[in-house]
């Protein structure tokens, strides 16, 4: 390659976007009906999970690798915030 | 300190596995989602296991996590057991021994 | 080129991916099968994008900062999984009708209530 970055085309990064939000407002979806608490924290972290995706595919989007930074930040914290939602849940059932 | 965790050629040979199951799983996993009648028939099964270290627990652990058809729910208190709850029960018997000479064998290979 | 179609390529397919796990949340029938699509997709479609990243950038940064987020996803979405089941199951969580057996519910005594399936087959006799 001649070029600093590989080319892509416009609108395969389009359809990923577009597909990507979908599935956000699918799990959304999810997140408001869900019947039980644990159906809500699935939702949660299926949201963070494309989160990262929507991440990685802006940074290939606009050629910043320094995007690929906050996607390593987003992978730390989803971690915890699912093991403490399910560990306050624990402690409600213990209570 | 003879004992070590993994060895080099046999850590190559897990990940080539790992990503093999991994493809796998989410094939299957497409061809539930998409198909329009629900085919799974889901279950909780306990499996003994003979893995007693904590690398070997772990390893387990994951790879049955990420394989097709299966998630690991539990382990039990004196480490000796694990519940994993599957898709494709069809029955006990068979699906413990799917686990047990499928995944447990490599990981036993594979780890100290 | 080559370089182009397979970064377009690694990028439908992780958004793929991605759909497929919402999809699989809203239709799978209970918690413990959602989790099924909410573990495994995600983290396959993630290794997909990181992998078309490594491709379109080329560099030693992006491989590194690529294989630290896939091995913290990877070690880290089976301890998730595993501690929302036990949570869902320790809260006594609406289970499928489907579901053949139930071996955790038994040996500690969580689920006060028959499977439905068992349920299902009393009711016949």
């Amino acid at each position: 390659m001649m070029t600093d970055h590989a080319f892509i085309p416009e609108w395969v990064v389009l359809t990923a976007l577009i597909m990507l939000s979908s599935a956000m407002l699918l799990s959304l979806y999810r997140l408001a009906k869900g019947p039980s608490l644990p159906d809500r924290i699935v939702a949660l972290d299926l949201i963070a999970s494309l989160s990262i995706g929507f991440t990685i595919v802006f940074a290939i989007y606009t050629g910043q690798v320094r995007y690929l930074d906050i996607a390593v930040i987003v992978a730390l914290i989803i971690f915890i915030g699912t093991v403490a939602y399910a560990t306050y849940l624990k402690k409600k059932y213990y209570d | 300190m003879k004992k070590t965790l993994v060895k080099i050629p046999n850590l190559f040979i897990f990940i080539l596995f790992y990503l093999k199951e991994m493809v796998k799983a989410n094939f299957y996993l497409a061809r539930d989602i998409l198909s329009p009648k629900m085919r799974i028939s889901p279950g909780i099964v306990k499996i003994n296991i003979r893995a007693k270290s904590d690398n070997r627990i772990l390893a387990l652990f994951n790879l049955i996590t990420m394989t097709p058809g299966s998630l690991c729910m539990d382990i039990s208190d004196d480490r000796k057991s694990i519940y994993v709850h599957g898709m494709y029960v069809k029955d006990r018997d068979s699906f413990e021994a799917e686990i047990k000479e499928g995944i447990e064998k490599k990981v036993l290979e594979v780890f100290e | 080129m080559i370089n182009n179609i397979i970064v377009s390529v690694f990028v439908l397919a992780g958004a793929f991916f991605s759909l497929l796990a919402a999809i699989g949340v809203i239709r799978f029938p209970d918690v413990y099968t959602r989790m099924h699509a909410a573990t495994k997709a995600p983290a396959f479609g993630i290794l997909l994008f990181l992998t078309a990243a490594v491709f379109f950038f080329a560099d030693f940064y992006t491989t590194a900062i690529s294989l630290m987020i896939v091995v913290f996803i990877f070690l880290t979405a089976p301890v998730a999984s595993h501690i929302i089941s036990r949570v869902a199951h320790l809260l006594n969580t609406e289970i499928w009708y489907k579901t053949k057996i139930d071996e955790l519910a038994n040996d500690t005594g969580i689920r006060k209530k028959k499977l439905p399936s068992e349920l299902l087959e009393s009711d016949k006799k």
